[in-house]
């Protein structure tokens, strides 16, 4: 900006292309890879599968789950914002519902003598969860896209 | 709608803090620091200033006994930047419709 607050058309369009240049150096910086998704999957299915089938492992694995998380955050030093609308929400929102609907069947299953049931419970969450996560992921990258152009 | 620039946006390295938190939940310092390319002295004294403006706020936490700080933008540093974006933009198309 000069001194009369005045700015040109050439330093408008150069700071534009900073801008968006940075914008999209934090989101790479902060977009979780592709295999996370899976990751965060795979340890939901067998953390629900655990709890259900009455394994003491669930709090275990709780537990490293959340520190490995914790600390792979650390490590990165930033996280993309993933929950850009009210749909975001809404995905997020229904996936709490859909967590405790699929456990709360593992249960339900185990008590009518499903032996199988708890591990049916986990695959059928560690499933939906990857789905969710695969859905996010390029939401975000369109997301991106669209606020670039 | 007419939108005027935020001189505290404005300042090219502020420009650029702003730009890279806007897609994150936060970030740390030295992340923001390798990426603009700036002492850890010149990071502070930009993101003091955005700070005071109510832009970005800082979190501090130890690691290891390591003092680590991370910044994030407030929802109206959000606001803010997208309004100097907005005007950015106005200011090029009515250049080019008057030349």
């Amino acid at each position: 900006m000069s001194a009369d607050g005045k700015v040109t058309k050439e330093e408008a369009q150069s700071s534009l292309g900073v801008a968006e240049k940075m914008q999209w150096a934090g989101f790479k910086r902060g977009m979780y890879p592709r295999w996370y998704g899976a990751l965060v999957a795979v340890w939901s299915g067998v953390l629900v599968a655990a709890l259900t089938s009455g394994s003491g492992l669930w709090l275990l694995l709780l537990a490293a789950g959340l520190i490995g998380h914790f600390v792979w955050y650390r490590k990165r030093g930033a996280m993309v914002n993933e929950i850009g609308s009210k749909r975001d929400l809404v995905m997020v929102l229904l996936l709490a519902v859909v967590g405790t609907g699929v456990a709360a069947s593992g249960f339900v299953g185990l008590a009518y003598g499903l032996q199988w049931a708890p591990y049916a419970a986990g695959i059928a969450l560690a499933g939906y969860i990857y789905g969710i996560m695969e859905v996010s992921y390029h939401d975000v990258w369109r997301r991106m896209r669209e606020e670039s152009n | 709608m007419k939108t005027s620039l935020d001189p505290v946006i404005h300042a090219p390295k502020r420009l650029e803090i702003c730009a890279m938190l806007m897609p994150l939940i936060d970030a740390e310092f030295q992340v923001l620091r390798d990426e603009l390319g700036v002492s850890d002295s010149v990071l502070s004294k930009h993101i003091s200033r955005l700070e005071d403006a109510g832009y970005v706020k800082l979190r501090k936490s130890a690691v290891n006994g390591r003092q680590r700080t991370w910044a994030r933008m407030t929802a109206s540093g959000r606001k803010a930047f997208s309004s100097h974006v907005t005007a950015l933009q106005q200011l090029i198309a009515n250049a080019n419709g008057t030349s």
